[in-house]
């Protein structure tokens, strides 16, 4: 495994390679970014790139002893600090600083990873401030996270940060196709995963044509009016996650036909707008005769649904007014 | 070994060297140089803002050969030794990993004991907030009364969490976060020392992103260095992650251009250049402030959000003349609102799209404000239709309550005051107008300007009047009338959808308008539609419909509903004084009891004459057609 092999996040990349090149490893770092976007590779590889006997410019060999050790997990020097359950408890971390105080058994580092960072609790936070600012002898930390909302500000600010954005459309697409076999469902599939991997893959291409169907299906019977948002409503009594996950294709498909209005060539443009890139001319068809504002209520709709799933309001309660206001939304943008 | 990181290798040595805080400075200096030393200290304030740094100035200060001195010398065994942190004089405990009680009784058995180097015992605890309650308590009591030789210095980021017992024994300083000019003074201090080939502008960036955390600053300097030889404002934005400066300007003219399609395009370079979107919400709003402050401010502002003289200042300048008030506010909350949307969102870029669509394309809201920004966007084509030589009477006076808003060109910053209360009064007055005029007002009143809520929802085409009014009847010619209200039917919808009355737009659906005298609209309802129809008549809903319908058609309108087939059409249409509409084919719910009474059979007379049955059948309409008995 090399930096090859973490696609798509060139500044990261860069940083961490001119790091293990000139030799100045700082002693923590943060990762950041959303799942599966190729963090933990890149820890894996920086890690054995720190501890590697004959890096080349920052690149660690792949053959050594050490490499193939870090790189199997097995390496003596490479701690991996995880949850005990849910949560990285205070006495894991009291473990981490006894460890840290320690000499590196064979490398000229000892490496900890903390994954996911977002599981130590605020006491198990505090407790690592302090072996994070001044870790005892050469150590290095790497925080690995996809929120730092939970994550003390004093623990963010001792860390060099490394930050890991969402993967380019076409990188995720080349990548589903190659390693997924997701062939021409790829463009599609990169795109739903909103440039991460991890979300890309929650769905098999077929499953992902299949639900955009139902989704556009789902609209064009909303457009019948209220009665038939109650029947919609009783339909997916019994399927509520599964309404959830074609709500996700329906938000991308209004989402395309919005921007369809506002594109500046109509018909000739130009698709890699898009995110249902093989629809694009039903989306073009369909797009002229909408109107914007009540895209943008639906829009609002979903948002708005998610939002209350999320605070525990009542799902049933929450997925009948939802499929009411998309009924009222999907009547007014057929008139346009 | 470890490469030791810029933010500690630069850890202040001496009380000079410390970037702000002069007031923390100066008075611990003096209190050393006076030898008034208390015996605790609790230093409160933001992260990488010098906390930890001053208390072991401190400590060194007191222990110094020299000692007690505002200038430690530096070279003495103790200062080296504090230096190297193995200062055996110089206790500094982690508060969040020793914690408990226990942790703070042996603190409090070893104060005891005198110094062995230095004249103090310093015990420096950092992140004091940690600390459990038991164990404050446990601290109390040596607060309050110390051995001489010894000096506490608490360090927090959260002095709330601190018991009022314990600080009220302590000498309190808030550190501040640091002004932008001193964290760039500093990192260019640093930088040169180090070798660091890096442009005045990135250090402004690095110090924007900083914000007022010299530890984020320093470690960013970090981090550039390793990403390339020469760190430039685009090495920065890269490291971070975030939009450049050009990018956040440019969303600034899309929103003064109201150029929807760019605004996309300029969401697509941001992720296809994986920027942090979230970040871009952020630093758009912040640019949109500055906007704002250098319209109502003018060019004092320009020192604190950016440095005149620069590509940015002019830019700034530039936006402040393009930009409205009411819009750049909009512009604020919509982007506020949709960093709040980003985590329900599928796609994270949804909500930033759906922002720029909104705010550019104000005809797709009818809430006041993007009413307002419509107005206000009439009326600077107003003002260079003026400008051009078109006069207010050749235009006709539609136009006209708007002008006083307009004041030909002046200096920036005056003009930007002065539009900006003109605006707010005489759109005060036309929403007024705009209230009371239905209520108010019989007659049609086609010869004044239009009202916000009566417009169109079309693009607007300024310098034409609107065609409706002179189009419209003003007498009670009934097809006329009913023409005036189906051309603001859809719109009803519309409104009625936008103000949240879904539940009658709903029932008003299933109705069409058939026929209008003399301000009495008419609705028919088709013969299955009993529910939607009894419903719409029912006061509350009705005049709803009324309110909104009087409105957008500029007069009062009175409505009336009716069954189809229920006798002839116009013909005893159920109004307000008639509560118990009249039967028909299709009877309403309260005579259904009675009538399908007989059909359910004889001897259930009891049943359906129950208050519970026939209650049922009001709320719900229905006919009964068998009783079945529980035996």
């Amino acid at each position: 495994m090399s930096w090859e092999n973490v696609r798509g996040q060139a500044a990261a990349v860069k940083m961490l390679r001119g790091t293990l090149a000139s030799g100045r490893a700082a002693h923590a770092y943060l990762f950041t970014g959303p799942r599966g976007v190729g963090k933990t590779t890149a820890a894996l590889v920086f890690a054995a790139g720190l501890l590697c006997r004959e890096p080349a410019a920052g690149e660690p060999c792949g053959r050594c002893e050490s490499c193939r050790e870090v790189m199997g997990l097995r390496h003596p020097d490479v701690h991996r600090v995880e949850p005990d359950g849910d949560v990285i408890r205070i006495e894991q971390v009291r473990q981490v600083q006894r460890q840290a105080a320690l000499r590196p058994v064979i490398g000229p580092y000892q490496v900890f990873f903390i994954e996911p960072a977002e599981a130590a609790g605020e006491a198990a936070q505090n407790a690592l401030l302090k072996v994070l600012e001044e870790p005892p002898g050469s150590t290095v930390f790497v925080l690995i996270t996809h929120q730092t909302a939970p994550l003390l500000p004093t623990v963010v600010s001792r860390c060099v940060p490394v930050r890991f954005g969402r993967l380019p459309r076409d990188v995720a697409a080349d990548i589903l196709r190659e390693r997924f076999g997701y062939g021409d469902a790829a463009e599609l599939g990169a795109a739903l995963g909103d440039g991460s991997i991890w979300q890309a893959t929650r769905w098999t291409p077929q499953a992902l044509k299949e639900r955009r169907a139902t989704a556009v299906a789902l609209w064009d019977a909303l457009t019948a009016g209220p009665s038939a948002a109650l029947e919609q409503a009783q339909a997916w009594h019994d399927r509520r996650d599964e309404l959830l996950e074609i709500l996700e294709m329906l938000e991308l498909w209004l989402r395309d036909m919005l921007v369809c209005r506002e594109q500046p060539h109509g018909a000739s443009a130009d698709p890699s707008w898009l995110v249902n890139v093989d629809q694009r001319d039903e989306l073009v068809r369909r797009a002229q005769r909408l109107r914007p504002a009540a895209l943008l209520g639906a829009l609002d709709a979903i948002l708005a649904f998610r939002r209350q799933v999320q605070q525990n309001v009542s799902l049933r309660t929450a997925a009948d007014v939802l499929l009411l206001d998309l009924c009222t939304q999907a009547a007014a943008a057929q008139k346009g | 070994m470890s490469y030791v990181s810029l933010y500690r290798k630069w850890r202040p040595q001496t009380f000079a060297d410390v970037t702000g805080q002069a007031h923390v400075v100066r008075t611990l200096s003096n209190a050393l140089a006076e030898k008034r030393i208390a015996h605790a200290y609790l230093f409160t304030g933001p992260r990488g803002t010098g906390k930890t740094t001053l208390a072991r100035l401190l400590a060194k200060g007191l222990n110094c050969v020299n000692g007690p001195t505002p200038e430690p010398c530096n070279e003495c065994p103790s200062c080296r030794r504090i230096a190297e942190g193995i200062a055996m004089d110089v206790v500094e405990i982690d508060g969040a990993s020793n914690r408990g009680i226990d942790e703070i009784r042996e603190v409090r058995e070893r104060v005891r004991f005198a110094p062995t180097e230095g004249a103090f015992k310093i015990y420096i605890i950092d992140e004091v907030h940690m600390l459990t309650n038991e164990a404050f308590n446990a601290l109390l009591k040596v607060l309050e009364e110390p051995p001489k030789h010894v000096v506490f210095v608490f360090a927090t980021t959260e002095p709330h969490k601190i018991p009022a017992t314990v600080a009220s024994r302590c000498q309190r300083f808030d550190f501040r976060r640091l002004s932008m000019a001193e964290t760039v003074a500093r990192l260019t201090q640093v930088a040169q020392a180090e070798g660091i080939n890096v442009t005045e502008d990135a250090l402004r960036v690095i110090a924007r992103y900083a914000e007022g955390s010299l530890r984020d600053g320093l470690g960013l300097l970090d981090q550039c260095r390793a990403y390339a030889e020469q760190v430039t404002p685009d090495v920065v934005t890269g490291v971070l992650g975030v939009a450049p400066r050009e990018q956040v300007i440019a969303f600034a003219d899309v929103l003064a251009a109201g150029d929807a399609a760019r605004g996309l395009a300029l969401v697509k370079e941001l992720q296809e250049a994986g920027r942090d979107l979230r970040q871009f919400l952020r630093d758009a709003a912040r640019y949109l402030r500055d906007v704002l402050l250098y319209k109502v401010a003018g060019e004092q502002a320009l020192g604190t959000a950016v440095l005149p003289g620069t590509e940015e200042s002019e830019a700034l300048r530039r936006q402040a003349v393009a930009l409205p008030v009411p819009l750049i506010l909009r512009a604020i909350e919509a982007l506020g609102a949709a960093e709040a949307d980003m985590r329900y969102a599928a796609q994270s870029q949804l909500p930033l799209e759906m922002a720029i669509v909104r705010l550019t394309r104000p005809e797709t809201q009818l809430d006041p404000e993007a009413l307002l920004a419509r107005i206000e966007r009439l009326e600077r084509q107003v003002a260079v239709l003026a400008g051009q030589g078109v006069t207010e009477g050749s235009r006709g006076p539609a136009i006209h309550p708007f002008t006083p808003g307009q004041q030909p060109e002046m200096d920036p910053p005056a003009r930007g005051q002065r539009q900006s209360v003109g605006e707010s009064r005489t759109l005060e007055e036309h929403r007024r107008q705009a209230e009371q005029r239905p209520a108010l007002e019989q007659t049609p009143v086609h010869e004044q300007a239009p009202v916000p809520e009566q417009r169109p929802a079309t693009p607007p085409q300024p310098p034409q009047p609107r065609p409706e009014p002179t189009a419209a009847p003003t007498g009670s010619d009934a097809g006329d009338e009913l023409a005036l209200v189906l051309a603001q039917w859809d719109r009803l919808h519309e409104v009625l959808n936008q103000q949240r009355q879904r539940i009658v737009q709903a029932f008003l659906r299933e109705g069409r308008p058939v026929s209008c005298r003399n301000g009495v609209l008419t609705i028919e309802f088709p013969p299955d539609r009993a529910f939607h129809r009894d419903n719409l008549q029912s006061d509350d809903n009705r005049k709803v419909v009324e309110k909104y319908l009087s409105r957008l058609v500029g007069r009062r309108i009175q409505v009336t509903t009716v069954l189809a087939g229920a006798g002839g059409l116009g013909e005893a249409p159920a109004t307000a004084a008639d509560p118990e509409p009249s039967a028909g084919p299709t009877v309403p719910p309260a005579e259904a009891a009675g009538t399908d009474g007989a059909a359910a059979g004889e001897g259930d007379d009891d049943v359906l004459n129950s208050p519970a049955v026939r209650e049922a059948l009001r709320l719900f309409g229905g006919r009964i057609i068998h009783v079945e008995r529980n035996r």
